[in-house]
């Protein structure tokens, strides 16, 4: 009378005809039963016999099991309800319809990891459009292997790379950047965005900086010690220009307010009291070569000139001088890096619709 | 306006203007070798319901620039973000439908509405969790805990852009 029956009868049947099959099936039941009684190693054995001896195993076996639940449950709603509503037996036929939709799913390759590894890398292209972006690579990493490989063509990187070069990170030309490709990194797009140092605008670079200086005090016995903590602050624009703050404020609330367009930073009376210690903010140029050596220039009084010599080293900016110029007579006074800190980036997402606004005006 | 006369995988008829056949290169190249017109061009990649949605697109483009001969390296012509609002309806179809007509563009070589399907399918994953992408796309996860912490630590970098 139901489906339910026929479509066990008719499994069973199949499963008698197929030794083989019949014959894994005994075996995963036994590695069931041992796995219930606790004797986990010789169930796992048997497990592996059972799949051996015909790959298929499990699903069959969970088909069977489910099939046969349903004719249970139908029987008991026959007892239940005892001919008076023979209709209820209706709620139960669907459940079989789905066990099959269910296997069909698993069976079934999405569509999108049908296409052609072309068409999905310019989709990935597309979902990754300016670097800003990369923040989702990750995540699409993560959705599956298919995905994680195609992420790793370097034709992906080549676009990146080309990104970079539009935003001035490496303030070089595209055509000596695909000489360097050549060059230094052995042809690969990934490994020249990953290792080529760049510079970055969107966020800032701090350099905290410490020292210890000995105190007075009124008593004989105890002799303070003071730790001092100054920040340098170092922000870069795409334009070539920068500006540099030195200052004891702390970065939280610095860095939000530290831009050009913020007249407050560089006057000394400022009535902000935020930066009215007596140090101001001051503008300068800077300047990068390929390998990543940077120059920070900027006036610091009428007469000197002060450059920052820095190399960079990931999101790192390593010190590798400090000098002053006297602005008439050329003369250089090299200064002591003795409190000087490597500086270290920090992204700031207020940063990058500034910068996109200051390229606009 | 001559007519070109192409045949679906299903082995149904279009007539259609020359002009908007050729919208596709793998025609045009097709009708340039064969070098003449009468011939009904065979599509066996292609069925019905496709083709026909593929040259309602080709029609209401047919007078767009020609863009042919894009160079590849100018990798900036393809950034331009937006999707215009009648091919964003066009491509208001159901996902089965979205990739036929991807991989129809492909075949075809239609490379301005291969490039809308790939948008549009990019605007379904962009900002999604894996989790959600997954689901979108009714994608398994087939990743071992070890495995998936490696796809982590390899991509670590582009988290603070």
């Amino acid at each position: 009378m139901s489906t339910v029956e026929d479509q066990l009868s008719l499994e069973l049947e199949t499963v008698n005809k197929d030794i083989l099959l019949k014959k894994a099936l005994l075996h995963y039941k036994d590695a069931i039963k041992s796995e219930r009684e606790g004797n986990l190693g010789e169930s796992l054995n048997k497990y592996r016999l059972a799949h051996k001896v015909h790959e298929d195993v499990e699903s069959i076996y969970r088909r069977l099991e489910r099939l046969q639940l349903c004719k249970r449950n139908e029987e008991e709603e026959m007892l239940n309800s005892d001919a008076s509503e023979a209709m209820l037996t209706v709620s139960s036929v669907p459940s079989p319809t789905l066990t099959e939709n269910e296997s069909v799913n698993e069976s079934v390759v999405p569509n999108i990891l049908k296409l052609p590894d072309e068409v999905l890398l310019v989709i990935l292209e597309n979902c990754i459009r300016d670097l800003h972006d990369l923040r989702y690579l990750s995540s699409i990493a993560l959705t599956c292997k298919h995905f994680a490989k195609a992420l790793r063509a370097d034709s992906l990187y080549r676009s990146f790379c080309y990104c970079s070069c539009e935003q001035k990170e490496w303030q070089q030309s595209i055509k000596s950047i695909e000489e360097e490709l050549v060059e230094k990194y052995q042809q690969s797009w990934k490994t020249l965005f990953l290792k080529k140092p760049r510079s970055r605008f969107d966020g800032c670079y701090i350099s905290v900086c410490r020292y210890f200086r000995p105190g007075t005090s009124d008593t004989s016995w105890n002799q303070p010690i003071h730790l001092i903590t100054y920040y340098r602050y170092l922000r870069l624009y795409p334009n070539s220009t920068c500006i540099v703050y030195q200052s004891s404020n702390e970065p939280n609330d610095v860095v939000r307010n530290f831009s050009v367009q913020n007249t407050s930073l560089f006057s000394p009376m400022s009535s902000s009291p935020m930066f009215s210690n007596g140090n101001v903010a001051l503008t300068g140029s800077w300047s990068m070569t390929p390998s990543g050596e940077m120059l920070i220039v900027y006036p610091a009084s009428q007469t000197y000139t002060y450059v920052q010599k820095l190399q960079v080293r990931g999101i790192r900016l390593k010190w590798i001088s400090f000098y002053s110029i006297h602005n008439y007579t050329s003369f250089t006074n090299e200064m002591p890096l003795t409190h000087n800190r490597d500086y270290v980036f920090s992204r700031v997402y207020s940063y990058t619709a500034d910068s996109e606004s200051l390229k606009r005006g | 306006m001559s007519k070109i006369k192409l045949i679906s995988s299903d082995n149904e008829e279009f007539v259609v203007d020359q002009l908007i056949a050729e919208r596709s290169m793998l025609i045009k190249n097709m009708l340039e070798d064969v070098g003449e017109i009468n011939v009904p061009i065979p599509l066996p990649n292609v069925s019905s319901n496709v083709l026909r949605k593929v040259l309602e697109w080709c029609e209401h483009h047919k007078n767009d620039l020609y863009s042919g001969t894009e160079e590849e390296s100018d990798i900036r012509l393809k950034k331009s973000t937006d999707i215009d609002e009648w091919d964003r309806k066009f491509m208001a179809v159901d996902q089965e439908m979205l990739f036929e007509i991807v991989l129809a563009s492909n075949y075809l070589d239609i490379k301005p509405l291969l490039d809308t399907g790939c948008k549009t399918v990019a605007n379904m994953i962009r900002g999604k969790s894996p989790e959600d992408i997954r689901k979108t796309f009714n994608i398994p996860n087939d990743f071992t805990p070890e495995e998936e912490e490696q796809i982590r630590k390899e991509n670590e970098w582009a988290e603070d852009r």
